[in-house]
């Protein structure tokens, strides 16, 4: 039985918002503000996807929309001025093709066990900054520390996950 | 790209320039480096999309996680009398408010496939979808029949045994009406208190409540319980961490706070279908999350939410005690025998305890209203009583600090006991070789004293009854040796006042009975110059009040006013009581 084009769209598109969701997330810069922006990608993909042809990859496709839809949220709706270039844009965009979906589902597993791993101090920030989205002022508020230093604490949280993401890899021979 | 960090040529400022990039925003010249960077780089340009996927991913992790703890949490709170409830069965469930947000920002179908897929992070439990059928419960609202100032957004309704915070200073709110601003601290027992608009909130003390609109209030600390009628508008409960918005229902709040720790459990009893949103809470930072019907939610010391469970009500009583309805078969009510009772108590519970050296507060069964000083401007009797003006009659001075007692002043400065009976204390009370027995009511300089003729009557099925308030020995400090000024100089009045809401029944000052006058709906007694200073004074010299008090009456007032100005000592109404007159039926019993 064939498929009917609402579930092939909704396959395609769960299958690849992870990655859409990254690569609006370089372009805004801001969490909200990318899931606006994924929200509205999806509905003009959804638009067009009669134009969409099946025989060609999805990904690139809905990434030209995405950069589209970024472009758009930033000309009317950012909340900073500062915004990069289409050029660079379209670069970040071919970045980001070239990453290999299924590679990026393994990731999520593996971020998922190094998550656990974290020191409680350093799970509360990230509690802080990606399950409740405050800000890194919101959260230098909170504990009552400086922004820079939360700013820094994160970054190094974050290079340690990546770090422990890719021995976990490395050790299962994704690479 | 997997091999992160691998590739030393990115520099150390500009990796942490692409990291700050998502936390904190960067300046116009920064933004421009920070460009340049990508689009000469490729490896900067590369580290910046793994970078931005990496917090993707960690977003996506962290929102599937919270959706997967709420899929487990309604599917395991679907056979809610297999589950115990204790709160012993906390879920680790983090916030799940943002994983909503989360689905809201995809397209329902969209949503639905990635639902279906469990999000291919390994929730393999799937949406429960619970159906419930009900409408919301209806509330009837806490019935309001004051006509008072609409500055009284509440009052105090019922307490309990209840205990003030000794910190309290004046010890008790003046008037049972409460005003924006004005806090509640209880140390133990329980208080009902009663906005206008029908919302009651019971306080478990001990506990710390302040009344901040005329519909909201913020729990410093203890336990609350709040019902809210159908048909108000969202009730607004204030926390050290944040705020709930409570639509109808019945809600419970514990408030923990020390040094070490706050935290904030909120309770939906009911409110709307189960598992229906009832209220929200908002943190101090903004983050909100949709609290449901059966829920108790405990949030952490920064306004997260920690763990969620069933709600048990048991600790959050929606009612009051209610005391049982007995008839009072005594003939005399001592009036200072009220202090120690709860305005849940019956009059012959009432009658029958007694503690030395109680405090009338308007937490106690009969008191209305406690004025401590400011009697040199209109005062209120009552808070739904009319308006006095002592000041022709020596009401003025500074507020004292201590509050009417039963047998004794209460000062907290002094706390000399002092008898009102005209017996030395002596060391009977001190070696509790005296046996206690109610002796009256001690009041200092301009203070105020109302008590409320209509609850006392309730409490004793006394409803019609005609009374007498009499004091045989009334006058200054009694006793105990004063200081030597006051000795010499003390000088007080001493008035009766038995008023209804609208209008002064009757009036006596130092015994006697005197006109009064209204002038721009404020009553002042009628007194010429003479009469008003006359006063009482130090020694032996007593007067007797026999006031009658008609069942129409609804408050009966005590004032002591300072008449010299440097000098002021207590007065008391030795054995303050009312007597009842016999009724209809048993005086025609007696007849026969």
């Amino acid at each position: 039985m064939m498929a009917s084009a609402e579930d092939t769209f909704a396959d395609l598109f769960s299958t690849h918002q992870q990655r859409l969701f990254g690569y609006i997330l370089g372009l805004v810069r801001n969490t909200s503000d990318a899931q606006d922006v994924l929200q509205q990608t999806a509905v003009t993909a959804w638009q067009k996807f009669g134009g969409f042809d099946l025989d060609t990859e999805f990904f690139p496709w809905a990434v030209t929309i995405a950069r589209y839809e970024a472009l758009n949220f930033m000309k009317y709706r950012r909340r900073s001025r500062l915004c990069f270039d289409q050029e660079l844009m379209e670069q970040l965009g071919e970045d980001a093709c070239e990453v290999s979906g299924e590679v990026a589902e393994v990731r999520l597993a593996a971020l998922g066990e190094c998550l656990k791993k974290l020191p409680a101090a350093d799970s509360k920030l990230i509690e802080c900054r990606y399950t409740h989205g405050l800000s890194s002022l919101q959260i230098a508020d909170v504990l009552e520390r400086s922004q820079p230093s939360v700013c820094n604490s994160l970054r190094r949280i974050r290079e340690n996950l990546m770090r422990c993401i890719s021995r976990s890899l490395s050790q299962e021979c994704v690479l | 790209m997997n091999d992160f960090n691998s590739d030393k040529s990115v520099s150390v400022e500009i990796r942490k320039l692409i990291h700050r990039s998502f936390d904190d925003s960067l300046n116009e010249a920064e933004f421009e480096e920070l460009q340049l960077a990508l689009k000469t780089d490729r490896k900067a340009r590369l580290l910046y999309g793994e970078i931005a996927q990496f917090h993707a991913e960690l977003v996506a992790t962290k929102q599937a996680v919270a959706l997967c703890r709420e899929v487990q949490h309604e599917y395991q709170s679907v056979p809610i009398d297999s589950q115990p409830r204790s709160f012993k069965q906390w879920l680790p469930v983090k916030q799940w408010r943002r994983l909503t947000d989360a689905i809201q920002y995809i397209p329902r179908r969209t949503a639905a496939s990635l639902l279906a897929a469990g999000l291919g992070l390994g929730c393999a439990v799937g949406l429960v979808a619970s159906t419930f059928v009900g409408g919301a419960p209806e509330f009837l609202p806490v019935p309001w029949n004051w006509s008072v100032g609409s500055d009284v957004v509440a009052r105090i309704e019922m307490t309990h045994d209840v205990d003030w915070q000794s910190m309290e200073n004046p010890e008790t709110p003046a008037t049972r009406g409460l005003r924006v601003g004005e806090k509640v601290r209880i140390d133990h027992g329980l208080i009902q208190i009663a906005y206008r608009n029908g919302v009651s909130t019971i306080l478990q003390g001990p506990a710390v409540y302040e009344v901040r609109s005329e519909n909201g209030g913020k729990l410093f600390s203890g336990k609350q319980s709040t019902t809210v009628p159908s048909g108000n508008a969202n009730f607004l409960l204030e926390t050290s961490l944040g705020k709930f918005q409570l639509g109808p229902g019945h809600f419970g709040l514990t408030a923990e706070h020390s040094a070490a720790f706050r935290r904030v459990t909120f309770y939906g009893f009911s409110g709307g279908r189960p598992r229906a949103p009832s209220a929200q809470f908002e943190s101090s930072f903004g983050v909100t999350s949709d609290l449901k019907t059966g829920d108790a939610v405990q949030f952490d010391d920064i306004g997260l939410v920690e763990h969620v469970a069933m709600a048990s009500i048991g600790a959050f009583p929606k009612q009051m005690p209610q005391f049982k309805p007995e008839p009072f078969v005594g003939d005399t009510i001592h009036l200072g025998n009220l202090f120690d009772d709860s305005k849940a108590a019956s009059l012959s519970d009432a009658m029958r305890s007694d503690r030395y050296n109680a405090a009338a507060e308007t937490i106690d069964l009969g008191v209305a209203a406690v004025h401590d000083g400011g009697l040199d401007v209109d005062v209120q009797l009552a808070e739904d009583g009319v308006p006095f003006n002592f000041s022709n009659v020596g009401g003025g001075g500074a507020r004292v600090g201590g509050l009417p007692g039963n047998d004794t002043h209460r000062s907290i400065a002094v706390a000399i006991p002092i008898r009102t009976t005209g017996d030395l204390l002596g060391h009977h009370i001190a070696d509790g070789s005296l046996p206690k027995v109610e002796e009256g009511v001690g009041i200092d300089s301009n203070k105020l004293l109302t008590f409320d003729l209509q609850e006392i009557r309730e409490a004793g099925q006394l409803q019609g009854r005609t009374m007498r308030f009499v004091s045989d020995r009334a006058g200054m400090n009694d006793r105990e040796f004063p200081l030597d000024g006051s000795l010499e100089h003390a000088h007080a009045n001493m008035i009766v006042i038995v008023s209804t809401e609208e209008e002064v029944l009757s009036a006596y000052l130092n015994g006697e009975e005197v006109s009064v006058v209204e002038h721009t709906g404020v009553f002042s007694l009628d007194v010429d110059e003479e009469r008003a200073t006359r006063g009482v004074r130090y020694g032996d010299e007593f007067v007797r009040f026999d006031v009658p008090v008609p069942p129409e009456a609804r408050f009966l007032s005590f004032v002591s006013t300072q008449l010299e100005s440097e000098h002021h000592d207590h007065t008391v109404f030795s054995g303050a009581r009312l007597e009842i007159e016999p009724s209809d039926a048993a005086a025609n019993a007696t007849h026969d």
